[in-house]
């Protein structure tokens, strides 16, 4: 009953929170809301008994993966959607797609009864009495050591492929940031070529903006 | 003796025994090439730029090791000390003559590789030196691992490596928007494509009742009883994963685009490394579906190989860029092979291992030849290597050769290459005529734009990058990269040489897959 | 669902779902309501506010949300080790050393070409 009402409760959250990720008018609203999706769906993980899975899907989709999102979605604005969902063509061939996908997941989960084997079926009652995690701890160090192995050699590979990709490589030898005296104040000065390579296409217009914000903040304090 | 104590000692030490058990000395390449990429890797931390370039003299080193170790491999087997196949770490990996002899090729094809990487990378790259090497050690190392993966966790583990690494190499000319688009393509494609293929292993295990291992697909696959519809399902989607990997049509639409823009030496390792272990995998997993609905099967292989074949061949006719050429041919030759895996005999594999073997060198040497062009001209148009043999005249040889084998003319290895793989087909009972006629159909058509490039560089007026070349003469302050010469030579060597010796390497691939033929239960016939 | 201990996680998670909503609630309830315009000010730890919410970041955040997700990776395989760490004893601690041992290499890598300095 416990079960039950929680799997609805879950069910409702899930489905309402995908619309929603369809749905919001702005991306980063889509976002927020997938995450919710994918906390729920962590808790259907949970419901059926594979607790290893649920922990994954927070720690990896629930957490790391929406964070990568999100920051995408700030790197390259948050623009209104409305006026981009237009094209009939495209919405068709989406809505086709993915009722299409629907039907395979759905009708493969309905004709796939994995307890007809019967090693499966011994599988699951194991997992219903020790849980999944320790019964993945045990496989990862014994029989799938190998491929846990070279996993190791393949985030280190993506890691130095993620720094080497999106770091920003200084040509210059000369230093970049030089500080000296100015008027009694210590003035910053970027070389023009570090300026290039940062970014700073605009930095006259930083510099103006400065001390008017400044005044503002003047006559905010006086007031 | 001294050595035997130690080594006595270690094995009673439970690690000792654990290595012992698991027959981990079969994994030395692998092993040494993960050491070497770690060496590389700490290399790349140095400050500066000649500690960093001491990194490929290293990968070299770790590669010949890694050659030597399969060369010891195969001795087992020559002198019959190893049994037909030995299962390695828990049976995720199998040390059958199979992937030795794949690994063999591999390896040479590597070592190739790096050759060509030595100049392009000192020139273009010389403050990431260290990394590119680690890069494309680890991308090798998950070619190694699927050689002989015989687990499905192990073989998308090993085409993730594969993968993940080349997405970056491709990308590694960071400031060439050409090279960022290629990385961006080839990583969105190929996520999608792991995708698919995860789920159709998914499926696969299913069927094989709560296994990951190859080894007891061909026993599941008989006894499952409602085989019909999930079984085609996995098949079509493990088929769209490999037909990726291999760059068949209509999976190919990332290959002109990525062959383009990536570095030139990453061209030739995708061409060549990638397809070469994506296939050995096609092998691997495709073998115990030979017993049971293999009609099916067959008929999806042979419609791959039939849009790789038509497509590659038609669209390489237009092109003008000879990386993009190449890229369209690669696309047909990955049409020529899957016809062979579509048969799924002993033979037919057989020839198919052959044909691998040889496309490496002929690719390989037709990628070289395409640098080398590269440095003589800074172009990559076909148009401006117009009357080179005038100014080059064994360059033109070389490449002649290259582009000869490729087109499947005689003499070379590629004509023997090709009349084996449609031999062992046509003798074959699922041989399917159709195919092979439009396999030669196609074979004649990849005449012309071979043919195309031989003619032009031959009797084609000089274009202006070659008379300034003729211009210069001999006070040419240009050199050619010696270790890029020296790749070239090998090609050569190996392109004429496999055509004239052709019938012992089809015998030794021949009985790698009659080695495989054996742990998959006689499925083959 | 047969795993123990559970409806306890749940009911600890429905009140963590509920206290935010409490807190606003008693919040709005015990306030003392006295408006002003400054009061409705959107507040920026004191500073005036100027311009749009929705700016675009820097892409030099990125790195660091990549290096995260890979150390997120690295966290899902040390979650079962620590589970099965008593069945499956020394040997799986070399494995995790060793694995571990290579993705500190990475670190290594990222603070030697500063990648973790703030730019």
């Amino acid at each position: 009953m416990f079960e039950s009402t929680l799997f609805w409760i879950f069910a409702t959250v899930a489905i309402g929170a995908a619309l929603g990720v369809v749905l919001a008018p702005s991306v980063l609203y889509s976002a927020l809301s997938l995450i919710v999706v994918f906390f729920s769906i962590a808790a259907f993980f949970l419901l059926n008994n594979a607790d290893f899975l649920a922990t994954a899907q927070v720690l990896v989709y629930g957490v790391g993966l929406t964070i990568v999102m999100l920051f995408g979605i700030m790197f390259t604005g948050d623009t209104p959607l409305k006026e981009k969902a237009g094209k009939l063509g495209r919405l068709l061939i989406a809505s086709i797609s993915s009722v299409a996908l629907f039907a395979l997941i759905f009708t493969s989960v309905l004709g796939f009864n994995i307890k007809q084997f019967p090693a499966s079926a011994q599988w699951i009652r194991e997992l219903h009495e020790q849980g999944s995690t320790l019964a993945i701890g045990q496989l990862l160090f014994s029989k799938y050591v190998l491929p846990f192995e070279v996993a190791s050699i393949l985030l280190l590979g993506a890691m130095i492929g993620a720094i080497l990709l999106s770091k920003k490589t200084f040509t210059s030898q000369e230093p970049g940031l030089t500080f000296s005296i100015q008027e009694g104040r210590l003035k910053p000065t970027l070389s023009a070529e570090w300026r290039k390579d940062v970014g700073f296409v605009d930095a006259e217009v930083a510099t103006e903006e400065a001390p008017s914000s400044t005044e503002e903040l003047k006559k905010e304090c006086s007031l | 003796m001294m050595l035997e104590a130690i080594s006595y000692t270690l094995i009673q030490t439970s690690f000792g025994q654990f290595i012992y058990n698991q027959n981990l000395a079969f994994l030395a390449p692998e092993l040494v090439i993960s050491l070497t990429l770690l060496m590389t890797f700490a290399l790349s931390l140095a400050k500066t730029q000649v500690d960093q370039a001491k990194s490929w003299g290293i990968a070299l080193l770790g590669s010949v090791v890694a050659l030597v170790s399969i060369v010891m491999h195969y001795q087992l087997f020559y002198t019959g000390q190893a049994s037909a196949s030995q299962s390695v770490m828990f049976g995720m990996f199998e040390a059958d003559l199979l992937s030795v002899v794949a690994r063999f090729i591999l390896t040479l094809g590597f070592i190739l590789i790096l050759h060509l990487s030595k100049r392009y990378v000192e020139t273009r790259l010389p403050s990431q030196t260290g990394e590119f090497y680690t890069l494309l050690l680890t991308a090798f190392l998950g070619a190694l691992l699927l050689c002989g993966a015989n687990d499905m966790i192990m073989a998308f583990v090993a085409l993730e490596t594969l993968g993940i690494s080349s997405y970056i190499l491709t990308g590694y000319l960071r400031n060439n928007l050409k090279s960022t688009e290629a990385s961006l393509k080839y990583l969105v494609y190929g996520g999608c494509s792991s995708a698919v293929l995860l789920f159709g292993l998914a499926l696969i295990y299913g069927l094989a009742g709560g296994s990951t291992s190859f080894a007891v697909l061909p026993q599941a696959l008989s006894q499952a009883s409602d085989l019909g519809a999930w079984a085609s399902l996995a098949i079509v989607m493990i088929l769209a994963g490999i037909g990726f990997k291999v760059s068949a049509a209509p999976f190919h639409t990332w290959t002109p685009d990525v062959y383009e823009g990536s570095p030139t030496p990453i061209t030739a390792f995708l061409s060549v490394i990638s397809k070469l272990a994506a296939f050995v995998f096609a092998i691997r997993l495709l073998t115990p579906f030979a017993g049971v609905g293999n009609e099916n099967v067959a008929l999806l292989i042979g419609l791959l190989a039939v849009f790789s074949m038509i497509v590659g061949n038609v669209a390489a006719l237009k092109q003008t860029n000879i990386k993009r050429l190449l890229g369209y041919s690669t696309i047909a030759h990955a049409g020529y092979m899957l016809v062979g895996l579509a048969a799924l005999t002993q033979n037919s594999l057989g020839a198919l291992l052959f044909y691998l073997a040889t496309y490496v060198f002929m690719n390989t040497g037709a990628f070289a030849s395409a640098m080398i062009g590269d440095e003589l001209l800074a172009s990559e148009d076909i148009s401006a290597y117009s009357g080179l043999i005038k100014a080059k005249p064994w360059f033109v040889f070389a490449f002649s050769i290259f582009l000869l084998g490729l087109a499947g003319i005689p003499i070379t290895a590629g004509f023997f290459a090709k009349f084996f793989l449609f031999q062992s087909v046509v003798l074959s009972d699922l041989g399917n005529l159709g195919v092979i006629i439009i396999a030669l159909l196609a074979s004649t058509v990849s005449l012309y734009y071979y043919l195309n490039i031989i003619k032009v560089m031959v009797i084609g007026e000089p274009s202006e990058q070659v008379q300034r070349l003729i211009g210069e003469g001999k006070d040419s302050t240009w050199n050619l990269s010696k270790t890029l010469t020296l790749a070239t030579v090998i090609c050569l060597i190996f392109t004429l040489g496999l055509g004239i010796f052709g019938q012992n390497g089809l015998l030794i691939s021949e009985s790698a897959m009659s080695d495989h033929g054996a742990t998959v239960t006689q499925n083959l016939r | 669902m047969h795993l123990t201990g559970y409806p306890v996680f749940f009911v600890l998670l429905l009140f963590c779902g509920l206290f935010p909503f409490l807190l606003f609630a008693i919040s709005q309830l015990v306030q003392i309501k006295r408006p002003t315009a400054y009061k409705h000010e959107t507040y920026e730890s004191g500073m005036k506010p100027y311009g749009e919410a929705r700016i675009r970041f820097d892409v030099k955040f990125y790195l660091y949300a990549l290096l995260f997700i890979l150390f997120d990776i690295e966290t899902i395989f040390l979650f079962p080790w620590a589970v099965a760490y008593e069945k499956v004893g020394v040997f799986a601690l070399v494995e995790m050393l060793i694995f571990v041992g290579i993705l500190a290499l990475g670190i290594v890598y990222a603070w030697r070409k500063g990648a973790l300095r703030w730019q």
